[in-house]
């Protein structure tokens, strides 16, 4: 018989010898990556991890550190671009590795001041420029504690878009009230076309918009951070109020809201089948170029003409990690896209329809779209970011729940904030 | 003849056409999605015939670096495979026809980790292979693919080789061949169809995670072609459905060929025994 000869004791002795080396390997090759982590080690290698995975803004990105490395040689910057929502689920691991990526894309708000309680991130108070932010802004980068952790780079707004040729051709002009507005629906829905379009098969979190929106324009800005804070109840008289004019457009919205994708609902915009979409512009960076130009928008009507008048203005920019390797070469590149120039310069180069934050900037792509929503949030008494920006993703899936059970069950008001407030604390809780 | 048994075959291959139709409808969505552009989707919608076909998603998506991904896929796959069911084989041997102490909790043991939602083991292995230097790394996705994957494997073919006859195995003892000769010679030779069967199971499930790749893989290059495929989306918001779907295309040959190629393996592996 020609069988290998191998006895058992000897195959096992061959197989553990073989899983050994397999392992030391697997060590001899990764210790000389895994710097000595923590501060006082030194690595000239700046790994920038960016969740914009659109084909303008990895190149605009890439610009960033390529001119970025023009003025600094010493660094050796990569780019690592991650699909959005695996990017904020990897970001919490990420922060907490022992190699983390140096620097990375977020945004404003309680979703930044969060990390920054636990030490995640990096102080940036040294490269934060004393020139070129609104106050609002400086105080948006600021943690409890007073260190500087975000830098702003750009931000955008919410309104309500409509296509012009349409509201032209339907004999259409912007409301500026309430009343308006449901009388404007009233006749949208008279011609026989859906009056808002709200997606949510896969974007439920529209919901969050008309939330923030109806709070903030009948509870005020102080009365909506107070709430999402915890400090304020979901069972309060004044959140009842914001369930009451959501009930009045609730009939306005497309009946086939609920089984929409968010694609989906923007071709029903697009074609003209849905009137108005409470959006931000990026629902006009995806559009055809024929149609872009014919995209604009009103700010979200007025309800109550008492209440100081704030927008949602969501931040965006760059943090850096508290546990890079390379500190100098983090803040140095936090530095460098707080500059005018590099704003100016990803804003070229990527398309997207959003603002400089730094006031020194300009638009290079300059729309009246765009000026519009400038005018708008320059012109707001406040600013707040967007519901889970402001607060965090749990909150914004209570919020969620809530608002899409009212949808089918709007005589249940009571029972569902009472619900929104368990579970609000509940999510708090953990 | 009567008209009723001429009328049934009829109306069983109507039903099953119907039927299987319904089952390709999605497929030829997803094949005609592939092949129109952006602003036609956009304009008309999902749910409408097309303008024009065009080839161009196809060259947007292998453009986008797909190619790497896919061979990133095939290099965590492939040893997956092999590792596994040489290790299960292995293993399965031994639980099912040695009288090895504790050799049903063993058993029940692995059974029992695959029951554990793979969410729970999510952190605790993160930080594993951190610690091993195996995170962002395409060897940490096989050893621990092969790891999540090896107690099912293990189960499925301990119940198949309990099937192979004892006197067979006892034959080849008589014969002189030694514990690793009857497993090589006698029964690997025997469980082939159980093993062509989980092993194109194995290289699917291996070759369309997600989940284990956007938790321990961070580097753009090292991606295998599932998440690499949510990376073209193209915009936070809006995504290209096109070029989506015509990567999810090129993604899908490679299993498509693997079940091509064993699925005879399949046909025989379930008849096994029923000759008896």
């Amino acid at each position: 018989m020609s069988y290998p000869n191998v006895s058992r004791r000897g195959f096992l002795a061959g197989f553990g010898a073989l899983g050994l080396a397999s392992a030391l390997s697997a060590c001899a090759t990764a210790t000389p990556a895994k710097p000595a982590s923590g501060s006082g080690s030194t690595s000239n290698a700046l790994l920038l991890k960016s969740r914009e995975t659109s084909d303008g803004s990895r190149k605009a990105m890439q610009a960033l550190l390529d001119t970025f490395v023009k003025q600094h040689p010493q660094y050796k910057p990569k780019l690592n671009t991650m699909e959005a929502a695996a990017f904020q689920q990897q970001i919490r691991s990420d922060l907490t590795l022992s190699t983390p990526p140096d620097v990375l894309t977020w945004f404003a708000g309680e979703i930044a001041s969060n990390f920054a309680k636990q030490g995640l991130l990096l102080d940036a108070s040294s490269v934060f420029p004393a020139d070129g932010y609104s106050p609002q802004f400086a105080q948006l980068s600021t943690d409890a504690s007073g260190k500087k952790v975000f830098i702003p780079t750009n931000y955008y707004w919410w309104g309500m878009f409509y296509r012009k040729s349409y509201f032209d051709k339907w004999g259409l002009s912007e409301p500026k009230t309430w009343d308006e507005f449901i009388a404007l629906c009233k006749t949208i829905k008279g011609k026989g076309v859906i009056p808002i379009a709200l997606p949510l098969s896969d974007s439920a979190w529209l919901t969050a918009s008309w939330f923030d929106y109806l709070n903030l324009r009948l509870n005020g800005a102080t009365f909506h951070r107070a709430l999402l804070a915890g400090q304020e109840s979901y069972t309060d008289p004044r959140v009842a109020k914001v369930l009451d004019s959501y009930r009045e457009v609730l009939p306005y919205f497309d009946p086939a809201a609920k089984g929409l994708a968010f694609q989906e609902g923007t071709a029903k915009w697009q074609q003209g089948k849905e009137a108005m979409f409470l959006s931000g512009p990026f629902l006009a960076d995806a559009m055809p170029a024929d149609v872009k130009d014919d995209i604009s928008f009103f700010q979200f009507p007025i309800l109550d003409p008492a209440v100081p008048v704030a927008e949602e203005a969501p931040l965006d920019g760059f943090i850096a990690s508290a546990h890079t390797a390379n500190p100098e070469g983090a803040k140095a590149f936090l530095g460098y896209v707080a500059t005018p120039e590099a704003q100016e310069l990803y804003l070229k180069i990527s398309g997207n329809t959003v603002i400089p934050a730094n006031s020194n900037a300009k638009s290079p792509i300059s729309t009246p779209l765009l000026e519009k929503g400038r005018a708008m949030v320059a012109g707001a008494a406040d600013v707040t970011q967007f519901f889970n920006r402001d607060t965090n993703d749990d909150q914004l899936n209570v919020l969620t729940a809530a608002m899409v059970k009212f949808m089918d069950k709007p005589d249940e008001g009571a029972d569902i904030l009472k619900q929104w407030q368990n579970d609000s604390a509940k999510a708090r809780g953990n | 003849m009567t008209t009723k048994s001429r009328t049934r075959p009829w109306l069983f291959h109507g039903g099953m056409s119907l039927l299987a139709l319904l089952w390709l409808v999605p497929l030829l969505l997803v094949l005609v999605t592939s092949l129109r552009t952006f602003d036609d989707l956009a304009d008309r919608g999902l749910a409408s015939l097309p303008k024009a076909l065009t080839f161009g998603p196809y060259r947007e998506a292998l453009g986008l670096g797909e190619w790497r991904s896919i061979i990133n896929s095939l290099i965590i796959a492939v040893p997956v495979v092999i590792v596994s069911l040489v290790l299960a084989s292995m293993a399965a041997y031994a639980l099912a026809r040695h009288r090895i102490p504790f050799r049903r909790t063993l058993l029940l043991l692995m059974l029992a980790g695959n029951l554990l939602p793979a969410q729970l083991l999510l952190i605790p292995v993160l930080k594993l292979t951190e610690q091993f230097g195996l995170f962002d790394s395409l060897l940490g996705m096989i050893v621990v693919q092969t790891a999540v994957g090896l107690g099912f494997y293990v189960f499925v073919l301990h119940g198949f080789m309990r099937g192979i006859p004892d006197e067979v195995t006892q034959a080849a003892r008589i014969d002189g061949a030694s514990t690793f000769g009857v497993y090589l010679r006698i029964v690997l030779p025997l469980t082939k169809p159980a093993m062509a069967a989980l092993g194109s199971l194995a290289f699917t499930w291996t070759f369309n995670d997600l989940l284990w790749s956007i938790t321990l893989l961070r580097s753009e290059e090292k991606l295998p072609v599932t998440p690499a495929i949510l990376g073209m989306q193209g915009d936070e918001f809006v995504s290209s459905w096109n070029v989506i779907a015509a990567a999810t295309v090129v993604a899908a040959i490679p299993t498509v060929i693997v079940f091509l190629r064993f699925q005879r393996y399949f046909i025989s592996g379930l008849l096994i025994g029923s000759a008896k």
